[in-house]
């Protein structure tokens, strides 16, 4: 027997352990109920919930298209690069000053301003973005804790400052924020291609949440007009220019006159976009209007001569140098007595000009700038372009000055479209930067440009009689563009050098000029027109003098380059590089048969030029080595990649027809 | 007594112990070992660079804790009454020890370990077991006295208030909780009058809010605890990740090692908040399965309650039943969202040695109660019954 235990106790104990077992019953329904209520009541909200936290749309960034000119060859690639950023948890305690301290001295920032970027920073700060390797190098030799690297595809310009101005710059992000770079920002940068990620709490994303890419994602190739080699040739030859006339600033254009194409458009100041100086950027040949100056004279007698105000031999007199118009006087350079329009065009007078404006009238001199494309945008693709300033001449001064180009203002493109007008028989064309924009991957192209007429300007009979005149200014033994004759072509343009405009005193200054030459060649089946702009030069000042020099070197590097046969000596003089494709145009207007410049400009090269060579072996060289062999076994480069070339197709040794593609791969070193 | 009646009532030999109460055990420490492993291997990959470290540590003490439990079965429960006080001692003095910078290891933020060489050993646990097997002893010599306040009132609320404050300055309210909801039911199962029990609850309100009140991590635990999503990003973020994880099992789960919680979204993936991995990965079935275990392992411990032999067993039974049950509601309640956190595992399924040895070494003594027919509490009943029996046929 159990001592001093009671039935009825032991009865009440088994009901109050009933009790219990009861509570736990309950505590399992409602535990049970509450699992029911958050796993399929609440499931769907829960649940979407936690995929929010755990999955991230991964945005597969595509690398950025590269730019190239018309023959291939790299303007803008990529090439990887180290970013330094900081964690400010994982410095040592009592470190994180010193060791930012010395970080920022390495890396040349403001130990201030990294400190507070910092501070800010919970978990992650940037410190520097691609850094150049020897910092990288740096940076890693200190072995900071709290400091780390990523690798980031850095925007490379292989040819530094070639086109700088045209490429433009790109921004941290990757995202295009001048110059082509900015206007097919969207086609370079590619489609993205977003794939769910799951990712853990820490931020670190996991594998094996999407489907894997098959490709690496690339944005679209952009193939420009410009030619490398002329491009380069401009550049140099125009910086000359600047530095010899100590000018502020110098642009030189050259343009395909039948399609329209910008050959080369250079900016002195040059740019290198690899390492930008804001104050250079600017596309200044697009960007900035400028008083027009003498070259519009040319235009002013087009629309004269084609609208009948004078004939070809109209004899014009210039008042001997002095003519007073109201309370004004012009002057003339050099001064004329009666004269044909062929004497006015190429010893440049203002008085003659301004007679010829006179019967052309107010209303019909405006139109003729307007027809010329002065005064409204040249559509080429370049964010910010002026309009330029094409007023009504109401004042009778100002009837007589903008026949001369004064108190009117244009850009050097608009400028060197006008006269590539006359230089392509009288049609105007749209000018254009960008080729082909293609699918680097696929090889499609995703958009081409083709020649487009704006309007026909003037009669072919007129642009030939116009192109006539200029040839006078440079052949001539007392034109204004002497300096411009060629050694085996003849050239035709006029030269330009106006007063600048003063804001201080809202007159012309009277030291400041804008000297320009702006002509094409050959003269009598045009392939290159040619516009070259200097601004402020100090000393000697006229266009025929500072510009026209340009022209003649670049004008000269084209003909050879292109290959157009020299007078009496077509075929031998005949270099073979061979000569940029041309697309065809269909010209508007009354002359239905026109017929291109381009198809009557004498022999191309014949077929027995273009009989089979050898591809020469190039691997191993830089690009630039490589396309140059190419160029003198008269072979084209194509180039993909950055870096030294790897890979060539047609291998070296194959016999190819002469301008054949060579297609170059190029891989980074190591 | 009629020791007799219940064998003559089976006729077959007797089973030494209740196989569901096994079956149960075994099958929440196999979910567990299965769970720990995936809750915890990317934790583990990522601090140790061994995605098994913590599985292996729980296969060990998994395999110490059988040891124990049949040790204690084979032993059997009737042997550990005399054991019961110097038990005491021992786990009062090694809670004391365990306080003793140097002696007392830190983990977590609480001291609540002792490095025994192999294992390190948590005596808080050690000593939910201990207070059963003490307030069993006592409970079952003082019988018909228990409902004197001075007797058996008093006494057992002082030990069991001793040990919660060595348990408190742990740190440890989970244990604290536990070890007071053992005392509660099995004086109220011992016959302590009700009016007592309720006093002791109303005295125990204010203490306990000071408790909580007074100290900040514990007042946050409840702020977040009444509005987790209001603090989601900060106090509120381990409750809100459980409850994510839960519904984003919904009925079937992710699959097994499917869950996201456990990367680094979820604190304590695989020790307190294992359960919400089992939400997320084998979903609203799973978490029903391991309901239903913890429900027959209870509903298997009143049973051996019921049938034991002797009082000393029917409280040890009652008392190790009450443990493991109410440790297991809490748990779930708290990481469903219907308690606050007080940092307490899942018994057999929860990664942590001390925890998972001391539960299997319970399951043991409740494995040995188990095998009994009646005597104590059934012993009346069965005789009536037979009687009954007897007087119709």
């Amino acid at each position: 027997m159990r001592p001093g235990i009671e039935p009825r106790s032991l009865r009440w104990m088994a009901i109050r352990i009933g009790f219990v077992a009861a509570a736990f019953l309950v505590g399992f329904v409602v535990v049970t109920g509450r699992a029911v209520q958050l796993q399929v009541l609440q499931g769907d909200r829960l649940g979407s919930m936690a995929r929010d936290q755990y999955l991230r749309e991964l945005n597969q960034k595509p690398r950025r298209g590269t730019i190239t000119d018309r023959n291939g060859a790299v303007l803008a690639g990529n090439a990887e690069a180290d970013s330094i950023f900081v964690d400010p948890r994982e410095f040592p305690p009592g470190a994180r000053s010193r060791d930012l301290a010395r970080l920022a001295k390495v890396l040349q920032l403001d130990p201030k301003a990294l400190e507070r970027k910092v501070a800010k920073g919970v978990r992650f700060a940037w410190a520097k973005r691609r850094v150049a390797p020897s910092e990288a190098e740096q940076v890693r030799a200190m072995k900071l804790a709290g400091v780390g690297f990523v690798k980031e595809t850095r925007r490379y310009y292989p040819r530094r400052e070639l086109a700088g101005q045209i490429l433009g710059i790109v921004g941290d992000d990757g995202e295009g924020l001048e110059g082509i770079e900015k206007s097919l920002d969207d086609s370079l940068q590619g489609e993205g291609m977003r794939m769910p990620s799951l990712r853990d709490a820490r931020g670190a994303h996991l594998l094996g949440a999407g489907p894997a890419p098959e490709r690496v994602l690339e944005g679209a190739r952009v193939e420009l007009t410009i030619d490398q080699a002329l491009q380069n040739a401009a550049e140099r030859s125009l910086a000359q220019a600047v530095q010899r006339a100590r000018a502020a600033s110098g642009m030189a254009i050259a343009v395909d006159p039948a399609t329209g194409e910008i050959l080369a458009m250079a900016t002195a100041p040059l740019f290198n976009p690899n390492a930008p100086r804001k104050e250079d950027l600017r596309n200044r040949a697009v960007l900035d209007s400028f008083e027009v100056g003498s070259t519009a004279k040319t235009f002013v007698l087009a629309r004269a001569l084609d609208e009948g105000a004078i004939g070809v031999e109209t004899p014009i007199f210039c008042e001997n140098g002095r003519w007073n118009v109201g309370k004004h006087t012009i002057h003339d350079h050099k001064g004329l007595g009666w004269v044909p329009p062929a004497r006015v065009i190429a010893a440049s007078s203002n008085i003659c000009a301004a007679k010829v404006g006179q019967r052309l009238g107010r209303e019909r001199l405006q139109q003729a700038f307007l027809a010329f494309g002065l005064g409204e945008r040249t559509q080429v693709g370049v964010a910010g372009e002026p309009r330029g300033q094409i007023p009504y001449p109401k004042a009778e001064i100002s009837l007589a000055t903008m026949s001369f180009g004064q108190g009117m203002t244009a850009t050097p493109l608009q400028i060197t479209l006008a006269m590539a007008a006359i230089a392509n028989r009288g049609v105007l064309m749209k000018p254009w930067l960008v080729r082909r924009v293609v699918d680097p991957v696929s090889g499609d192209v995703m958009s081409e440009a083709v020649p487009t007429p704006v309007r026909r300007v003037v009669s072919p009979e007129t642009a030939a009689q116009v192109a006539r005149w200029l040839e006078g200014v440079v052949a001539d033994a007392d034109g204004t563009g002497r300096r411009a004759r060629l050694p085996g072509w003849r050239a035709a343009g006029k030269t330009g050098t106006a007063q600048k405009a003063d804001p201080n005193t809202r007159g012309y200054s009277l030291d400041k000029r804008f000297s320009s030459f702006v002509g094409f060649a050959p003269a009598e089946a045009p392939r290159i027109v040619i516009g070259v702009f200097i601004d402020e030069p100090k000393g000697e000042v006229y266009g025929g003098e500072v510009a026209a020099p340009v022209f003649r070197e670049l004008a000269e590097h084209a003909l050879k380059a292109y290959g157009v046969p020299t007078e009496g000596a077509p075929v031998a003089a005949l270099t073979a590089a061979p000569p940029p494709a041309r697309a065809a145009a269909a010209i508007p207007g009354r002359d239905e048969a026109a017929v291109l410049p381009g198809e009557d400009a004498g022999p191309r090269p014949t077929p027995g030029d273009a009989g089979p060579v050898t591809v020469p072996a190039v691997q191993g060289l830089a690009a630039r080595a490589a396309l140059r062999r190419l160029e003198s076994a008269n072979l084209a480069g194509d180039v993909r990649g950055t870096g030294r070339v790897t890979g060539q197709v047609p291998r070296a040794g194959d016999r190819v027809e002469r301008g054949t593609r060579v297609r170059l791969t190029l891989a980074p070193p190591g | 007594m009629s020791d007799e009646a219940p064998t003559s009532r089976r006729g077959a030999a007797p089973a030494p112990f209740d196989p569901w109460l096994l079956a149960a055990v075994l099958l929440l420490t196999g979910l567990g070992l299965v769970m720990v492993y995936s809750a915890s291997a990317v934790t583990a990959q990522a601090r140790v660079h061994d995605q098994f470290y913590y599985l292996k540590r729980q296969l060990v003490a998994a395999g110490m804790g059988f040891a124990l439990l049949l040790f204690f079965l084979k032993l059997g429960y009737r042997k550990l009454e005399p054991l019961a006080v110097p038990l005491l001692l021992l786990v009062g003095v090694a809670l004391v020890l365990v306080l003793v910078p140097g002696i007392g290891k830190v983990a977590g933020g609480a001291r609540r370990w002792i490095d025994l060489g192999i294992v390190r050993f948590q005596p808080a646990e050690a000593a939910k077991v201990v207070l059963v097997l003490y307030l069993a002893r006592s409970l079952a010599r003082k019988a018909e006295r228990m409902r004197m306040f001075s007797i058996g009132f008093l006494p057992h609320v002082a030990v069991t208030g001793l040990l919660v404050g060595l348990v408190l300055a742990e740190k440890d309210l989970g244990t604290a909780v536990i070890l007071f909801l053992v005392l509660f039911v099995m004086l109220f199962a011992g016959g302590v009058k009700i009016g007592y029990l309720l006093g002791a609850v109303l005295v125990a309100i204010p203490i306990g809010w000071k408790l909580v009140a007074g100290t900040p991590y514990r007042m946050q635990r409840i702020t977040a605890f009444l509005d987790p999503w209001q603090h989601r990003d900060g106090i509120g973020f381990q409750i809100v990740e459980s409850l994510l994880g839960i519904g984003n099992g919904g009925w079937f789960g992710q699959g097994l090692g499917e869950g996201k919680g456990k990367l680094f979204y979820l604190p304590a993936a695989h020790t307190d908040f294992i359960a919400a991995v089992i939400a997320e990965e084998v979903g609203l079935v799973g978490m029903s399965l391991l309901v239903l275990l913890f429900a027959l392992l209870v509903w298997r411990g009143f049973r051996a309650t019921t049938l034991a032999p002797d009082a000393f067993g029917c409280y040890v039974a009652l008392g190790l039943t009450t443990l493991i049950g109410a440790q297991a509601l809490v748990n779930l309640a708290v990481v469903l969202g219907l308690l606050p956190t007080k940092g307490l595992t899942l018994p057999f399924v929860s990664y942590g040695g001390s925890s998972l040895m001391t539960m299997l070494a319970a399951a043991g003594i409740l494995l040995s109660v188990s095998g009994g027919r009646g005597g104590f509490l059934r012993a009346q009943r069965t005789t009536r019954l037979v009687t009954a029996a007897g007087s119709a046929s």
